[in-house]
């Protein structure tokens, strides 16, 4: 879960375009949960609109976030088929866990464009912005991860060429 | 439920990251039986769409930041003049100082990266066997997540709908006793093994370590403080936690850089997502178990093996044991909770109680092959192979479990403080 935390050889070069718009999305919940609790505690004013965006928010992070650990393989998964199988073996099973993987995020873009169809003209109850804008950014996210899977799977094919 | 099941157990057997695994067995399943699909993406959005969750990021975030500034070497120097002067010292400043780093972090792999690296390299300088320090390590590493603040805990409260806030009261007195358990496993091994003692320091000495280290000391009156008086809620709790951090290391310590923040950043990020889309994942797979009654089915037939309270406590933590060795913490606690549910309530096991043990429980899975986080990052801190470094882990697993069994047995030690202070 926390393969990222062991990066010393961090390099903001590194960092692709979805990393940085998570990385801003992150500052933008923080910025808006510490105003939330600042209104409270010193100003005794609750701000209406800080949870509501702080919780949308968490929702860019987390699929834009899929996105840049679907590039890094760093999501959570059982490795033990790693320790039994020869290295032939193995490539041929990554590029089917690969394969599956974007069958499913593919099928998630779909459905997640068929739910924002019915929800053109819904608000939030809070900030009152069109609710398609926070699942346009799980949209954008999935999209992303799609992608960034497509790319994986083209890795895979090359390093069972060579 | 045999389809849904074995899918599942099948995609996560072959490597297929556990969030896919749940999507996918649940889309299979939604398929064959028809189910309207678009729920699921609706399940999906307001699974994550919640308030108590919003603490994530925040707890991550002030784990990292800690880690990333000299906090963990302040701590570090501070238990070493209290514990050195002792024999086998730098065992009990190992344990010590995860014992104070768990108050501000709450991964247990935050704990093993940063401060862990520091006490194998004193450890290995002052002539203890590598496997002690490794096994140490790792084993103190676990109290991270068991000491408030807990990234597994505010995961179970938000699947099992209790307090947070409970939730990480009832793991101090836990945590306490397996720091203890630790403490007494390096007491009996160092006086067999005949390890140095360190330097005693004076007092003055101790008191300047203690000043030093005071800015990061005060953290946890900040967050179990603030939480126990009912200032805070968790989520809020986590927030102020990593402002704090984040103050500390801009006009305190001022030892990061503009490269070093957007790193912790980005870290937090996906450590974040990687733990969140699981969880989205787990919310349609949750619904789908409740549709086919699969706890109510686990209910039945585990009442049936298992009428005493006792009995059915038994049999969950050898599952959670066995389920432990090859799944990561946070995966069960998405996956079980809401199939064992059912179970606690009717065989009247207290929630808050068994959120304890469960992480208590996970936590030895940290350190049991074949598949174990802290083995792993251990493995690469020590440069060790893998199977020396269980070997290394064997000794400190008895300790968990004995903690765990009183845990498990005696409700009074995790329920006592939430009792007193949420509960009147």
């Amino acid at each position: 879960m926390e393969a990222a935390s062991d990066s010393p050889n961090f390099k903001l070069g590194n960092l692709r375009p979805e990393d940085w718009i998570g990385v801003l999305a992150l500052v933008a919940i923080m910025a808006a949960m510490s105003a939330g609790v600042f209104f409270r505690y010193v100003l005794n004013d609750s701000l209406s609109w800080s949870e509501e965006f702080a919780r949308y928010g968490l929702i860019y992070v987390t699929f834009i976030g899929t996105t840049t650990a679907i590039r890094r393989r760093t999501h959570v998964r059982v490795d033990i088929i790693d320790l039994v199988l020869r290295a032939e073996a193995k490539h041929w099973v990554r590029l089917l866990v690969d394969i599956a993987c974007l069958l499913f995020l593919a099928y998630l873009c779909w459905r997640t464009t068929q739910i924002m169809g019915f929800l053109q003209s819904s608000r939030t109850p809070a900030m009152q912005i069109p609710v398609n804008w926070i699942y346009g950014g799980m949209l954008a996210g999935l999209g992303m991860a799609t992608f960034r899977q497509l790319m994986i799977i083209g890795n895979d094919l090359e390093e069972l060429r060579s | 439920m045999i389809l849904l099941l074995g899918s599942l157990l099948a995609l996560l057997a072959i490597g297929v990251p556990v969030f896919a695994a749940l999507g996918i067995s649940s889309t299979v399943y939604m398929l064959v039986h028809d189910i309207q699909p678009l729920i699921a993406v609706q399940q999906m959005f307001a699974g994550i769409d919640q308030f108590p969750l919003l603490a994530v990021p925040f707890f991550v975030l002030a784990g990292n930041l800690m880690n990333a500034s000299e906090i963990t070497d302040r701590i570090y120097s501070f238990a070493t003049t209290v514990f050195g002067r002792f024999r086998g010292g730098l065992g009990h400043v190992n344990v010590f100082g995860s014992l104070i780093f768990a108050q501000m972090s709450g991964t247990a792999v935050a704990d093993a990266s940063g401060l862990g690296t520091i006490e194998i390299k004193a450890m290995r300088k002052e002539g203890y066997d590598t496997s002690f320090a490794v096994g140490l390590t790792a084993a103190s590493a676990t109290l991270g997540p068991l000491i408030p603040p807990s990234l597994a805990m505010v995961i179970y409260g938000s699947v099992a709908s209790v307090s947070v806030g409970q939730l990480f009261v009832a793991g101090i007195v836990p945590g306490l006793l397996l720091a203890l358990s630790f403490h007494g496993i390096v007491h009996i091994l160092s006086v067999q093994r005949g390890y140095p003692r360190g330097q005693a320091c004076s007092g003055r000495e101790v008191g300047v370590a203690f000043a030093r280290a005071l800015p990061a000391l005060f953290t946890p009156v900040i967050i179990i403080g603030g939480m126990m008086a009912g200032v805070f809620t968790p989520t809020e709790a986590a927030v102020v936690a990593a402002l704090y951090a984040l103050a500390l290391d801009l006009m305190l310590y001022r030892n990061m850089d503009v490269r070093s923040i957007i790193r912790v950043l980005f870290e937090t990020f996906e450590t974040t997502a990687v733990i969140m889309v699981m969880v989205a994942c787990s919310v349609v797979f949750g619904a789908i178990l409740v549709r086919e009654q699969v706890a109510q089915d686990f209910t039945r037939l585990l009442l049936q093996i298992a009428s005493e309270p006792w009995q059915v406590m038994l049999a969950l933590n050898i599952m959670l044991l066995i389920a432990g060795m090859f799944l990561d913490t946070i995966a069960i606690i998405l996956i079980v909770t809401p199939v064992i549910l059912p179970a606690l309530q009717a065989s009247g096991i207290d929630l808050v109680q068994f959120g304890v043990v469960m992480v208590l429980n996970l936590m030895i899975g940290l350190i049991t092959p074949p598949v174990g986080l802290l083995l792993f990052v251990l493995a690469r801190i020590a440069r060790l192979d893998f199977a020396a470094t269980v070997c290394a882990c064997i000794p400190f697993i008895a300790p968990m479990l004995l903690v765990l069994m009183l845990v498990a047995l005696v409700p009074s030690l995790s329920l006592f403080l939430p009792n007193t202070f949420y509960r009147n």
